[in-house]
């Protein structure tokens, strides 16, 4: 008995292992030289043992599939969504950041999800640069059409609410990084970048 | 000589798990502490659960949150069958108290394995449902879960432990010993990626983690976020050796739950910091205030 739990322990190790290490060779290539390595025998293993259907099933069940969520290479800067509501003659009703969110943690999760949005958008840049053929043309549209949708439909129930208002404005934004040696002194508000912005009608 | 030291390494690599009566204390700190920390995350996002998992009121449609996650498949698949026996009001009304309940029973060792699969599906169904809201802590919590499915977390101070007495056998497993080393490579990785980064060396990722509209931290000294960029890089790199070795074992535990607390505190990820610190405290806290050692070796 302990002889076979032994072996299932080092083998449920052995993954993590692996996979830790693929994906921080992973992570460094991709931030310094945008693309992924060929990883002798683990890249074998991650693509034809690891994200096989039923291994697949397996590493969801006990989590290592996934990173661990700390800060690590290529460390990004606070990302948060904010609406607008606009009425008939364009003028400002009311500007909102917390999108009916009213605890701390179901907030920090949602400023984690502006996070990821802003990957989705950057990611999808790249592929547009990497994409000098067109091959991509099909790939880049569903993508960015994914976004066209998450702004819409992250304003949609709350400008609905408001009947004087007319359209809806969704701005992504994110802090400017800036390098702390030689920022002008010691400003207690970081700038702020729009990353991108839509506007939708509110009926 | 060398074909000796061969043969011997796996008869080594299970002899790792011997093990060393301190079981007891570990699956019990561990089953409460985790189901606690679950339960505190639950209730401290309860006004907040319905627009993250339920049938109409989602910030956004739950199929678009879902769509360009890992999960796809399965929870699509899952999904559409609840559609097809139009159970959704009835699944979205009674998971979260099917959730909760499951996890007060694994918290009182009530049919613990059981507990501990239908707290795990019924986690992995709700939170990856909304995976693009998910930081560490859900993916920890995952990890948690199964741990408690495959250890046996209920054979002691447990419902279990009353009602079933065959389970008065001791474990003959030392199941902290894989926590341990999970942790060891989560802390090493996480350490090395942080190496090969220049701006942890010099403080502009942690100006980075802790920048925002909402804090002004972002005022701080330059030198005492390098000075904890650094810190926080030689911690995790070094952890495997620094908890390895029993001289620097107490000051490294010591470290890293002051770093996971000021990682709470200021981030505002008090879930996350909860888990890592019970991870840590039941990989290599000392577990001996209970009284156990003996009643192990009955």
């Amino acid at each position: 008995m302990k002889k076979r739990l032994a072996i299932f322990f080092l083998i449920h190790l052995f993954i993590v292992f692996t996979l830790a290490i693929c994906v921080t060779v992973n992570s460094f290539y991709l931030v310094n030289y945008h693309r992924e390595p060929r990883i002798p025998v683990l890249g074998y293993l991650k693509e034809n043992v690891y994200e096989n259907r039923y291994f697949m099933n397996y590493l969801i069940f006990s989590g290592i599939n996934t990173g661990y969520g700390f800060y690590g290479l290529n460390t990004s800067t606070e990302k948060m969504f904010t609406i607008e509501l606009y009425d008939t003659g364009k003028k400002l009703i009311l500007e909102d950041a917390f999108f009916n969110f009213k605890t701390m943690s179901g907030f920090s999760r949602f400023r984690g999800f502006a996070s990821s949005m802003a990957n989705h958008i950057s990611d999808t840049q790249g592929i547009k640069d990497r994409d000098k053929n067109g091959a991509g043309k099909e790939l880049i549209r569903t993508r960015e059409l994914y976004v066209e949708k998450i702004f819409k439909w992250l304003g949609k129930k709350i400008a609905g609410n408001v009947p004087s208002c007319a359209y809806y404005k969704i701005k992504l934004n994110t802090i400017v990084p800036v390098d702390i040696w030689q920022k002008p002194g010691n400003k207690e508000t970081p700038d702020i970048y729009v990353i991108k912005e839509m506007d939708f009608p509110a009926r | 000589m060398l074909l000796k030291k061969w043969t011997s390494l796996p008869g080594d690599a299970i002899r790792l798990f011997d093990v060393n009566y301190n079981e007891k204390n570990f699956l019990v700190f561990f089953r409460i502490t985790i189901c606690l920390i679950a339960l505190y995350d639950l209730v401290s996002t309860l006004a907040d659960l319905g627009l993250l998992f339920s049938q109409s009121g989602t910030v956004l449609p739950q199929e678009l949150i879902y769509l360009p996650s890992e999960y796809f498949d399965q929870l699509n698949w899952f999904f559409k069958t609840i559609r097809r026996y139009n159970a959704e009001p009835v699944f979205f009304l009674s998971i979260w108290w099917v959730y909760f309940g499951s996890l007060l029973a694994l918290l009182l060792g009530l049919f613990s394995r059981v507990s501990a699969i239908i707290v795990l599906v019924m986690q992995l169904v709700i939170f990856r449902s909304f995976a693009s809201f998910n930081y560490g802590y859900d993916n920890f919590l995952t990890m948690s879960f199964f741990y408690c499915v495959v250890f046996p977390v209920g054979k002691y101070y447990s419902l279990d432990k009353k009602i079933f007495r065959r389970l008065a056998k001791p474990v003959i497993f030392n199941y902290r010993r894989v926590l341990q080393l999970h942790l060891c490579m989560v802390y090493f990785f996480s350490g090395i990626s942080k190496v090969v980064d220049y701006n942890w060396w010099n403080g502009n990722s942690i100006w980075r983690s802790l920048a925002s509209l909402y804090n002004d931290y972002a005022s701080m000294p330059p030198i005492l976020m390098a000075i904890a960029g650094i810190g926080v890089v030689f911690l995790e790199t070094f952890y495997p050796i620094l908890v390895y070795k029993k001289v620097t074992r107490k000051i490294t535990i010591i470290l890293v739950i002051v770093m996971h607390l000021g990682i709470g505190f200021l981030l505002d990820l008090y879930a996350f910091a909860a888990i890592m610190i019970v991870w840590n405290i039941s990989a290599f806290g000392s577990l001996t205030s209970l009284k156990t050692v003996n009643e192990n070796n009955q």
